[in-house]
């Protein structure tokens, strides 16, 4: 509901807005990322196939840290992250959830067992499926929580970052993550064994 | 497992650690009681949250996604410069072809698009690809309702689905809404164009007053009625859009809190919202919310201003002013309207919903019951 109808915010223009704190700014950067997220995902899937490693190489661009990290920058940046999070978890788990849906339509040959779980360095050997089911338990359990866990698994926020995006004290998100994460390790490893 | 006991496990979890690792399992011991459950879910805990493991929830490996996301986002923001600063908007979504934008709103953008055979329609698209599951039901189930809106005065939908959006930076699997293309004006421009006579807005409002009539017949509320959404066809008849906020009655009951998704919708449209429609609780918003914003588009259309003056007023202050003040009377702000109109447009926006009309059928008919 901002700027003129007909005309799209520029990309400067809401990168002001996102800076400034305006949330709503940062989704609608979305489409602009969206593609590079799930690029993002792909190598992740692929860094399990040998020959295909993940090359992490931080190459912060620096039209990124010009635009938003320049003056205030957590704030900005912070929400945008956020978003990131959100919809990298939505790409993965609609990617996993394709892959398992193509392995049981028998379409075995062309999947290999190594891209079930999604290891590759930054996602440890997570199984985005077993852990979208055990982030939908802990939603109902404690929404907070799992926010909190959306945050940091899948975009990366550090433990200030996103408690301010959470609205909570930094020792509550420490409490938080601490229990979040012994509840979802266990609940993981139990889902392994069985 | 239940939120009060997971609760618990995280205070004990939480003492427990600020405790000597010896000390640990005596403080467990004792805080568990006779419940052995409990206790052993709470060891497993500890040794989770003790252990090196060197997993994906490692501070490590998250400092290191963050920075393959940031990559991530300054590539796409980078080449979003690139493309002339202008966000990209698709050139084609599912079947559709996308002609221009027309409109923009909270829940997402209108665009002129071509179907297949070529003829237009009004495409309205969400706004991200970020919609989960759980939006992705609504929207179906809003869809499924909105098709069942059958009346000459309101705008048809003409189908509906997910699809695949082309755009300049990438492709995204987008929800879509295709409507018959209306070649129309909104209401504050055919005013200002055509100045039609006193009698000719009446009528409109009368026929706006039979379209939300039938959709109150077929169970769905339209919450968001103002001058913007109805569009006047060149015989001067009017066509009700955006039943985006419409949900069945029924639905309305089982779920509880406001769908408004932003504090800027909220203000947006507030000028017509009714008293019961600000106060934040939706099960008080019934078929009398609408006719209240049907007198409020009335009174627009008479006086050229809406019932409430909320120009400079925080959210707070215009929710107190629509609450606990009368609009200001329709014969001081248009001095010309007929006596009778101003008192007929000042009930429909009563304060209280039962001292309205007693529905839209008998609003209509007091609309046309004599010639203004």
């Amino acid at each position: 509901m901002t700027g003129e109808p007909g005309r799209p915010d520029t990309v400067v223009q809401l990168l002001d807005r996102v800076r400034r704190g305006d949330a709503s700014a940062s989704s609608e950067l979305l489409p602009l990322i969206y593609e590079e997220l799930r690029g993002l995902a792909q190598s992740i899937f692929r860094a399990q196939n040998p020959g295909h490693t993940l090359q992490p190489t931080v190459l912060v661009h620096d039209a990124f840290v010009r635009l938003v990290q320049s003056d205030v920058q957590l704030e900005g940046s912070r929400h945008f992250y956020a978003v990131a999070a959100k919809a990298m978890r939505q790409i993965l788990t609609d990617h996993a959830r394709a892959r398992h849906a193509q392995k049981r339509g028998g379409e075995w040959a062309r999947v290999t067992i190594s891209d079930r779980a999604v290891s590759g360095g930054e996602f440890g050997d997570v199984d985005v499926l077993d852990l979208e089911e055990a982030m939908e338990d802990l939603a109902r359990l404690n929404p907070r929580h799992a926010q909190l866990v959306e945050l940091r698994f899948y975009g990366g926020l550090t433990i200030e970052e996103a408690a301010e995006e959470l609205g909570v004290s930094r020792q509550t998100a420490v409490n938080d993550w601490t229990m979040a994460r012994a509840w979802l390790r266990r609940e993981l490893s139990r889902g392994r064994e069985g | 497992m239940t939120a009060n006991r997971y609760e618990r496990m995280n205070e004990l979890l939480v003492q427990a650690l600020e405790r000597r690792a010896a000390e640990r399992d005596d403080f467990l011991v004792a805080s568990c009681g006779d419940d052995v459950e409990l206790l052993a879910e709470l060891r497993e805990l500890v040794a989770h949250s003790t252990a090196e493991e060197d997993d994906a929830f490692s501070e490590s490996r998250l400092a290191r996604k963050r920075s393959l996301v940031g990559e991530a986002l300054s590539r796409g923001l980078s080449r979003g410069e690139e493309m002339g600063g202008a966000l990209a908007e698709p050139t084609r979504v599912g079947a559709y072809r996308v002609v221009e934008k027309i409109g923009e709103g909270g829940s997402g953008i209108v665009f002129r698009a071509a179907a297949g055979d070529g003829a237009d329609v009004a495409l309205k698209v969400l706004r991200t690809p970020e919609a989960s599951t759980k939006a992705l039901r609504r929207f179906r189930r809003e869809c499924q309702i909105l098709e069942q809106l059958d009346h000459p005065g309101i705008v048809r939908i003409l189908d509906w689905g997910v699809g695949e959006a082309e755009t300049a930076v990438g492709s995204f699997t987008l929800p879509y809404l295709a409507m018959e293309f209306i070649d129309g004006r909104t209401v504050p421009r055919w005013i200002a164009e055509d100045a039609p006579t006193l009698g000719e807005r009446v009528a409109l409002a009368a026929g706006v007053a039979d379209a939300l009539a039938h959709a109150h017949a077929v169970g769905v509320l339209h919450r968001d009625l103002k001058p913007g959404n109805v569009l006047v066809e060149a015989d001067g008849r009017p066509r009700v859009l955006d039943f985006g906020a419409a949900v069945m009655r029924s639905i309305e009951e089982e779920e509880s809190g406001t769908r408004l998704t932003g504090t800027g919708q909220i203000i947006g449209t507030m000028a017509y919202m009714a008293p019961e429609q600000v106060a934040g609780d939706s099960s008080l918003v019934d078929a009398q919310t609408d006719i209240y914003a049907l007198g409020a588009l009335l009174y627009e259309m008479i006086s050229g201003e809406p019932p409430h003056d909320l120009e400079g007023l925080s959210l707070l202050a215009s929710i107190r002013r629509i609450r606990e003040e009368d609009p200001r009377p329709l014969k001081k702000v248009a001095p010309g309207c007929p006596r009778s109109l101003a008192a007929l447009v000042q009930r429909a926006l009563a304060r209280r919903p039962r001292d309205r009309h007693a529905d839209l059928r008998a609003l209509a008919r007091d609309l046309r019951a004599r010639r203004w």
